[in-house]
């Protein structure tokens, strides 16, 4: 939600210009402006390629189609952010997910990439791994995690695309750093002593 | 650990792709999909006019030679005159299902004729399988209650992109209401049994993400509740109350509200939320707690408010508002026809709205 028309980005205050005059035009600069944190979202949430694309274009079709609907209550971001997630959670919950996982490993995506030399140093940088288990961590954790570290949301932003109270927000990104802490540590400890 | 956090917005940049992931091929199937499944209706008028004038210019010379021959072989005696009965014509349901096909790039193969006609009632939306169609039509089937539907088949082919092989041609049916197209699905017969698809080829599990049992749960429970007014109880022998001792104040809440809302305290903000299916949540209506000047700002027709805000009750330089209804990020037709239900509710609830001293 929104209160201040100052708390809005240039682009938004482009957008309702342009949606004014041209909706075609507006949706395509929202899409170029969107598209990638939108498409790495849906990534952090769906950990595969194949689907990440269909969600990513199912999103923004679902925003195209219900633009004569938004009428600039929630920041277009946030509205955008939500139906993002909500998609994701569908998926994730869905009766095709489930049945679709019980064919793929848990991280099967890694396979989609197509691996550039280099990458393979990085395997073993701590960085990697941290990021990769904070994919891992189960969805309720992982995803305060990816709006708060990744995606930069305020505790009040998440709670709002969440519909979560602050506490909550707050209390499931200490458990999830605790986690990740724990399972760091776990990994660390066995390459020492394995 | 929080420092190494602090960076993982690089690592899971890093991580999940070094190169930009969104691309112009991304785009293009975007853009596609919007124009495949737009209405897009001055380009039907353009279609659809010259064929109208074409026939309108057909009828006018039958009409003219009609008369002329009626006139000299007497025929034309308005005292024997009969008034007809006005029939639908199908022809022009058969232009308008093309042009929709046409419109979302299907190749039209032959046409099969007039299918099926019949009137939407509640009775039949819940039968097997238009309970099944309608589902993957995806529209809000309210507006379409009483009227009469007819159903227009083609065998056609749908798009196929540059570079891939075409695909077979499919039965589409394409529902007619009121002489305009509402929706399309895919149909496949074989011996033993007919399916139905979208007509971007999803079947209902797919296009709702959920089970066909859960799926015709819910869609039971939708048309169950279409036309009517949705009633709201406000039980006192089993009230559900939201109490905020911070703000002191309390709101009596449907009794239908208790399983599939919750309250979300956020500071001075406190929202009553939808509980849809799959965990998605939308937030119905909430309740701001400002200061008197901010509020007198935000109230200035030349100041910065951007929300419709209601004043419920001013305590010790505060003011309550409510804002609502929100913008709607539901996915599900069954899920927004619930939540549009919801929001009638919302002058009832505001009107329990009591300040606690």
């Amino acid at each position: 939600m929104r209160i201040h028309k100052d708390s809005l980005d240039n682009f938004e205050r482009s957008f309702e210009e342009m949606l004014r005059t041209d909706k075609d035009q507006a949706f395509e600069s929202l899409v170029d402006t969107y598209g990638e944190e939108i498409k790495r979202l849906i990534f952090a949430y769906v950990k595969n390629w194949s689907q990440t694309d269909d969600l990513t274009q199912d999103v923004f079709v679902t925003v195209y189609f219900k633009l004569d609907t938004f009428a600039g209550r929630s920041s277009l971001k946030t509205w955008i952010y939500q139906i993002a997630i909500n998609k994701c959670k569908d998926y994730l919950k869905s009766w095709y997910y489930r049945n679709t996982q019980l064919n793929e490993k848990f991280f099967a995506f890694l396979k989609d990439r197509q691996k550039a030399p280099d990458t393979q140093m990085f395997e073993k940088d701590e960085r990697k791994r941290l990021a990769e288990t904070a994919l891992k961590l189960p969805l309720k954790y992982r995803e305060v995690i990816i709006l708060f570290y990744y995606k930069e949301l305020s505790i009040e932003e998440i709670g709002t695309l969440l519909g979560l109270p602050q506490s909550t927000v707050k209390t499931r990104l200490a458990r999830a750093r605790d986690k990740l802490k724990t399972i760091l540590t776990a990994a660390e400890g066995s390459e020492i002593h394995g | 650990m929080d420092k190494k956090l602090q960076n993982l917005k690089n690592d899971l940049d890093y991580y999940i792709s070094e190169k930009p992931v969104f691309t112009k091929a991304d785009k293009e199937k975007v853009k596609f999909k919007v124009r495949s499944l737009s209405t897009h209706k001055k380009e039907k008028h353009r279609i659809f006019i010259p064929k109208t004038l074409s026939a309108i210019v057909i009828a006018g010379l039958v009409l003219f030679l009609g008369g002329i021959v009626s006139l000299q072989t007497g025929l034309f005696d308005l005292k024997s005159t009969e008034r007809t009965e006005i029939v639908p014509d199908h022809s022009q349901y058969r232009i308008v299902a093309e042009d929709f096909l046409l419109e979302r790039s299907f190749t039209i193969v032959d046409y099969l004729g007039t299918t099926d006609t019949y009137t939407v009632t509640k009775e039949t939306l819940k039968k097997e399988p238009t309970n099944e169609i309608w589902g993957l039509l995806k529209i809000e089937v309210d507006a379409y209650l009483n009227q009469a539907v007819t159903v227009e088949s083609f065998l056609a082919e749908p798009y196929s992109e540059p570079d891939t092989p075409p695909v077979k041609p499919i039965q589409v049916d394409v529902f007619v209401v009121n002489n305009e197209p509402i929706g399309a699905v895919q149909v496949f017969k074989t011996d033993s049994a007919t399916t139905y698809k979208t007509f971007w080829g999803e079947t209902i599990e797919q296009t709702t993400t959920k089970p066909y049992k859960a799926w015709l749960q819910n869609w039971n429970s939708y048309i169950d509740g279409l036309g009517q007014t949705p009633t709201f109880t406000f039980n006192d022998n089993d009230p559900y109350i939201y109490e905020n001792k911070k703000y002191h104040f309390k709101l009596h809440l449907p009794s239908e509200w208790k399983d599939i809302t919750t309250v979300n305290e956020s500071d001075n903000r406190i929202s009553v939320i939808f509980k849809a299916g799959n965990d998605v949540r939308q937030e119905i209506v909430t309740i701001l707690v400002l200061d008197e000047q901010e509020y007198d700002q935000l109230k200035n027709p030349d100041g910065p408010s951007l929300l419709e805000l209601k004043e419920l009750a001013r305590m010790n330089n505060q003011v309550y508002v409510y804002d609502g209804p929100h913008d709607i990020a539901l996915l599900d037709t069954a899920d927004i026809a619930k939540f549009k239900q919801l929001q009638k509710a919302i002058p009832d609830i505001m009107k329990t709205f009591q300040l606690l001293k």
